[in-house]
């Protein structure tokens, strides 16, 4: 993404640092004066005190998932050398779920976006183990352990300016398109102008759950960068559909 | 434009040797090719099945009368459509040999399309109609609307997109890109250093090796990811979500939370880079033999 983006985050990455004490002198000077001027990083850092302090006074959180075992081990667990170095090691943990054939499996890590959740909050609460930034909609639809999230949590947002629309170059051609593809129900026979339709409307689905999830949480990069992709991928379809159009009449 | 000469009464070989040369076909008629000739089959609406043979020539044949096909001659071009005096011809069925090193193009509106054996590149544009292709060694380029896109044993790399139905990809070497609007993407016995699977509303299963510098990347917006990946990979693995579940049976040492949706880990040594972004679904790396 960005470079604004890649120096905001770089900034958010220090701050659980900046409450952890695992700064140096001069890091934390640094990162004081950034706050004295950013308005935005000054809320992370509020968040961030809330979701510590929420996480506190809830103590212990099991979610049900076999996830937590190896979660818990690793926080528990006396500071490793790997913990040193601000990594998780996740061994493998127990078998879930219906899986494609596969020879043997020895081991399964299995995160779902709650104990991706738990295991965020735990991170900051229990140790300096990783660099993480949170994210808006942690708290809004994970069931298991989301209640250890506080509301606030949802205003963890580094805005990038993610595009709701398309660009006005993107949004032109695909205006052109979708012109080219309604002259073309004179030309193509109606069984193809159903497939067609059903096709775009899978593509305006996912643009809309994509538009919708990036209004929750605008800042973002994955939301970013998979509006935009399914916004190309309308506008290979409108081509193909063009040339078909063109090549049909 | 290409100058038309009908042969009503037709010869066992007919000779397409001028530059622009136009034949009406009956069954079992062989047109000589030379090497450098390419086979356009266009507008063709029915069955089409297409054979390598040991020979320098096309042979069509039909069932029964079948079919009235134009065969057209224009530079190294080999055209084969339908005869259109007759009117819109729905429901042909027909059998072409080929030689292995012709390359070949195919598009209709309803083409069932199968081909086997041919060494050369191979590009189908469809509307409608199922693609399979067995046993060929040069990049393939399809495309259809609504159909399924079946590939075994291809060598030189496939771009494979269907609209509507699955696509599968079986035995295959060489960079892949697979594409689905809504339908399942099936990779299975995969050999590529690059791999692009991307369905908008369906699941993605992928199998094959993992190479020394390779990049796999795999998106989906409603749909399940499955990773069958060999013991003992080296990769790094970029994963995001915005509401799924991530398994795996490898060991993962997370490098960075950002969000709880998006992290990344390193199996052994960073030397591919594996991506999967997945808006809604479950993703599973899953160890296979």
């Amino acid at each position: 993404m960005s470079t604004g983006h890649d120096d905001h985050r770089e900034w958010t990455d220090r701050l659980s640092e900046l409450l952890e004490g695992t700064l140096s002198i001069e890091e934390h000077r640094a990162v004081e004066e950034h706050l004295g001027a950013c308005g935005s990083c000054r809320r992370v850092l509020d968040e961030l005190r809330s979701v510590i302090d929420g996480a506190r006074a809830l103590g212990p959180i099991e979610p049900p998932r076999d996830l937590w075992s190896g979660i818990e081990a690793t926080i528990r667990a006396p500071a490793s050398s790997e913990a040193a170095s601000k990594v998780i090691a996740l061994p493998g943990l127990s078998e879930r779920g219906p899986m494609p054939a596969s020879a043997g499996r020895p081991s399964r890590v299995t995160l779902s976006r709650a104990q991706l959740v738990a295991a965020s909050i735990l991170l900051v609460v229990g140790s300096s183990l990783a660099t993480w930034v949170a994210g808006p909609a942690l708290g809004s639809g994970a069931e298991q352990g989301a209640s250890a999230t506080p509301a606030a949590a949802s205003d963890l947002v580094f805005v990038t300016g993610a595009p709701a629309e398309p660009p006005k170059e993107l949004a032109e051609e695909l205006a052109r398109l979708e012109a080219t593809l309604a002259e073309a129900r004179d030309v193509l026979d109606p069984n193809t102008l159903r497939v067609l339709a059903r096709n775009l409307n899978v593509i305006e689905r996912a643009i809309e759950d994509s538009r919708n999830a990036l209004a929750q949480d605008p800042g973002n990069e994955f939301l970013t960068q998979h509006l935009d992709r399914v916004y190309q991928r309308k506008l290979t379809y409108l081509r193909d559909v063009a040339e078909l159009a063109e090549w049909s009449g | 434009m290409v100058g038309l000469t009908v042969l009503g009464i037709l010869p066992l070989m007919v000779a397409l040797t001028a530059p622009s040369v136009t034949a009406v076909v009956p069954a079992d008629t062989i047109v000589e090719l030379r090497r450098g000739d390419r086979v356009v089959l266009e507008n063709i609406e029915g069955e089409i099945t297409v054979q390598a043979w040991a020979r320098d020539a096309l042979e069509i044949e039909g069932e029964g009368d079948e079919p009235a096909l134009i065969v057209r001659r224009s530079g190294s071009t080999i055209r084969v459509g339908p005869d259109e005096r007759k009117g819109r011809r729905r429901g042909l069925e027909a059998t072409l040999r080929v030689p292995e090193w012709i390359e070949l193009t195919a598009g209709g509106r309803d083409l069932d399309l199968f081909v086997e054996g041919v060494d050369g590149r191979i590009e189908v544009s469809n509307v409608r109609g199922d693609v399979r292709i067995r046993d060929v060694s040069a990049p393939l380029h399809l495309r259809t609307v609504q159909g399924e896109i079946d590939v075994s044993g291809a060598r030189g790399g496939v771009d494979a997109s269907s609209q509507s139905d699955d696509v599968r990809l079986y035995d295959v070497e060489g960079p892949v890109a697979a594409h689905s609007g809504s339908g399942d993407l099936d990779l299975e016995d995969i050999r590529s250093a690059s791999v692009r699977a991307e369905t908008q509303d369906g699941d993605v299963r992928f199998a094959g090796t993992i190479e020394e510098g390779g990049d796999y990347r795999f998106f989906v917006h409603d749909g399940d990811v499955d990773l069958v990946l060999p013991s003992g990979i080296n990769a790094r693995v970029d994963v995001s979500t915005f509401d799924g579940e991530f398994q795996s049976d490898f060991p993962v040492v997370l490098q960075r939370f950002t969000g709880g949706r998006k992290f990344d880990f390193t199996i052994g040594e960073p030397r591919a880079t594996i991506e999967i972004q997945v808006f809604d679904g479950e993703i599973r790396l899953v160890r296979g033999r």
